[in-house]
């Protein structure tokens, strides 16, 4: 309280002035047309201005946000596009196509570790169980491949990439219809191997490579390099191909996973018939 | 005539009614625009006295604004400028006290004071008054100008009639 009498003995004539002040300033705009319409007038440049102002700031926050829907609505497009590419690409069909339920169904992740300097390289993604990650599901980017899960928990996923020495994907020069096992030797993040195409295939360098969908992993089609170099191993029936991939690995952010519908399905079969016993 | 409670109270309604009847009418202009006004309203802030509280300066000059207000029908323009000259009028006589100080019976006007404390003290209160009042008035400072024009000739003039009026009603006999 005494405070409180300090204070107003100190500032109370200030106060006292500016709530006189502010109540002509009211009682100025309020009654004096003039000045009402100036001070509508100036009002109205000031917040337009701070609205503005205000609404690029808020905008620059929400960027993130918005990268995260326009990621989901990618995600989404492609599993359509994918859809629409299965039954088939007349009018007629396509409205059938949408009500028809999708192979492969793409959703989006964010990566939140990403490793490139091992021989054993792993990503780990901010999706897992809980989002019905599987191991063994095929995880993509815009730029094409860049691996499969290969251990998950509830909130979390280990990804296998394609620049891990044990990793081993199915691909299809683009094309031609050869394909071969895409493996990586260990040394360049930008550059991987191609083994299995036999010799008689007919290819070019800077021909693409494309997942081939010989597995229930990864959806046909899916960009994964262009060819750099090639040769003929002495006494090889196969070419040995350099490949440069299109996933820039070390600036990953953002990747989709791909569940496989049929997976189930097509690995019932491949017990049932004993395939790949030998 | 200012030093009891009732001399204020007849200073007050005699300033109003002067104000009104005889120095609303002169103003000074070209162009058809006015750049001169004569206020002697504020008279009856300047001679109070000189160790009154700022508070209560401050409310008399709000309700002396007010009513001129109401005559000049712009309600707030005059409270608000008087309002500033009586928060600043403190620090004015602050400033130009002389150097035996204040006496504490003094009052602001001719009889107490020498004439040229009187003229500087009247100049610059009025160069305040002035000044918030062209704020209020024009409320912009698009015209820079004729603000600066209108606040100039209005403080001499008001200055120039004060002094008279000072001449005429509290001289020393």
């Amino acid at each position: 309280m005494r405070r409180w009498d300090e204070f107003l003995g100190h500032f109370g004539t200030v106060l006292l002035f500016i709530a006189l002040q502010l109540f002509c300033l009211y009682l100025i705009v309020q009654f004096n047309e003039r000045q009402r319409n100036i001070f509508n007038h100036t009002s109205l440049l000031f917040s337009s201005a701070i609205e503005n102002k205000y609404q690029s700031w808020a905008q620059y926050f929400q960027l993130k946000e918005e990268i995260d829907e326009i990621h989901q609505r990618n995600a989404e497009l492609k599993t359509r596009l994918r859809q629409v590419r299965r039954e088939g690409s007349t009018d007629a069909m396509l409205e059938d196509s949408l009500s028809a339920k999708p192979c492969f169904v793409y959703h989006s992740a964010d990566i939140i570790r990403n490793q490139v300097s091992s021989r054993y390289n792993h990503l780990i993604i901010n999706a897992g169980r809980n989002q019905g990650l599987k191991e063994g599901m095929a995880i993509l980017c815009d730029r094409g491949i860049i691996g499969q899960t290969d251990y998950c928990t509830g909130q979390y996923c280990s990804v296998l990439p394609i620049i891990n020495v044990q990793s081993a994907v199915s691909a299809m020069i683009s094309g031609s219809d050869y394909f071969g096992q895409l493996t990586w030797d260990g040394r360049h993040v930008q550059r991987a191997q191609l083994e299995g195409v036999p010799k008689h295939a007919q290819f070019t360098v800077g021909d693409t490579l494309v997942s081939s969908g010989y597995s229930t992993v990864f959806p046909p089609g899916e960009l994964i390099g262009t060819i750099r170099d090639f040769d003929v191993p002495q006494g090889s029936n196969f070419y040995y191909i350099v490949v440069d991939l299109f996933v820039d690995f070390p600036s990953l952010r953002q990747v989709y996973w791909v569940e496989n519908k049929n997976q189930d399905e097509v690995l019932s079969i491949m017990q049932e018939s004993d395939y790949g016993q030998d | 005539m200012v030093r009891t409670k009732l001399g204020r109270i007849v200073l007050f309604l005699f300033l109003l009614l002067l104000q009104a009847l005889v120095f609303r009418r002169m103003s000074l202009g070209w162009d058809g625009v006015v750049y001169a006004q004569v206020f002697i309203y504020p008279l009856f802030i300047l001679s109070l006295p000189i160790r009154m509280r700022t508070e209560g300066v401050l409310l008399l000059g709000f309700l002396m604004g007010i009513c001129i207000d109401f005559i000049y029908m712009s309600p707030g323009v005059h409270a608000g400028a008087l309002t500033a000259m009586a928060f600043f009028r403190r620090y004015v006589l602050n400033f130009i006290e002389p150097r035996m100080g204040y006496q504490i019976s003094d009052m602001p006007i001719l009889a107490d004071q020498d004439l040229g404390w009187v003229a500087i003290y009247y100049a610059v209160c009025l160069g305040i008054h002035s000044f918030w009042f062209h704020l209020f008035d024009l409320f912009s400072f698009q015209i820079f100008f004729s603000f600066w024009a209108k606040t100039i000739f209005t403080t001499g003039f008001s200055w120039f009639c004060l002094l008279i009026v000072q001449f005429l009603f509290f001289h020393r006999s």
